[in-house]
């Protein structure tokens, strides 16, 4: 039973951590490449003198991808802070998973639950949100590097764009997964907290009986 | 700073702590409490009789007393079951 538990605890801290990781991971990428996408068509605007709307509409899409981005990274930091001391708590307690020191971690995850709860939905919207703003840009490069093979334009200069397209649907695709693992989380967590209301009701009547 | 706990948790948390005498410094440090909620869920633990004061070298120190058990076993038993018995996050 200790083993069980102690298993499940390991499992899920494993799965939560790498999730925050790679948020961590897919929050960096995006963020240097809408800055890298925005500066790029500013100076691609500057260069030519007069308003393009083609490039400014990337330039736009660049930068608030960027926003989008720190702002995503900056809430991947907070979660993943929280995982690893629950993570450290686990690993320190691991090798005596008593039952004071089991619910003691499931106290605390329950806590970093609560506490977390609208960190995690603003995470779930922050990424979804990029996702789509990277996609966007991935398709628009997609169709310029199109463009550019007909046009038969250097090898060096397609090899760029093609790489520039993978990393842009990448992050898209990965802004778009994320926010689904993190609903599955919530939704495990919500359960458990809707459980807890039924504990509280138990222990309220413990507390009842024991009136001086 | 700890994060958001129920007052059944924090309860708990206290009882459990305080199975051997702890100073009142001890347990607000421990279950990180400031002094004003801290005295405040004593209060209440004692007034349950869950916890019970004694003086040594002019310090009151808290221990729990039998009283508790059943409140600490049904809390222990509960939210075990509650992490065991629900749908498992993976990725």
């Amino acid at each position: 039973m200790a083993t069980d538990i102690s298993n499940k605890f390991q499992r899920e801290l494993k799965s939560f951590y790498a999730l925050s990781v790679m948020n961590i991971i897919f929050g960096g990428i995006g963020m240097a490449l809408g800055i890298s996408a925005g500066v790029q068509n500013v100076l691609a605007l500057v260069e030519a003198r007069s308003l393009l709307l083609y490039q400014f509409a990337l330039t736009l899409i660049g930068f608030l991808a960027f926003g989008i981005s720190l702002r995503w990274l900056l809430s991947s930091v907070e979660i993943l802070d929280g995982a690893t001391d629950i993570k450290d708590d686990y690993e320190k307690s691991k090798t005596k998973l008593d039952d004071e020191n089991a619910t003691s971690l499931v106290v605390k995850m329950m806590a970093y639950y609560r506490d977390n709860r609208s960190t995690i939905r603003r995470l779930t919207l922050l990424s979804k949100i990029a996702g789509i703003c990277f996609f966007v840009n991935g398709i628009i490069l997609l169709i310029n590097t199109t463009n550019n093979i007909i046009l038969g334009a250097s090898l060096s200069s397609i090899l760029l764009m093609v790489i520039g397209t993978i990393l842009n649907l990448v992050v898209g695709a990965s802004g778009i997964i994320i926010p689904r693992s993190f609903r599955k989380y919530s939704s495990v967590w919500e359960y458990r907290l809707e459980q807890s209301t039924r504990v509280e009701r138990e222990l309220d009547k413990e507390l009842e009986g024991q009136l001086k | 700073m700890k994060p958001r706990r129920t007052q059944y948790e924090i309860y708990w948390e206290i009882l459990t702590f305080c199975k051997s005498p702890k100073t009142f410094t001890n347990i607000i440090n421990r279950c990180d409490l400031n002094s004003k909620i801290g005295k405040e869920y004593l209060e209440f633990l004692k007034e349950k009789g869950f916890l019970s004061t004694s003086m040594n070298e002019e310090k009151s120190l808290f221990v729990t007393t039998d009283h508790a058990n059943n409140y600490v076993t049904t809390f222990t038993k509960m939210y075990k079951e509650l992490f065991e018995k629900s749908p498992e996050f993976k990725l």
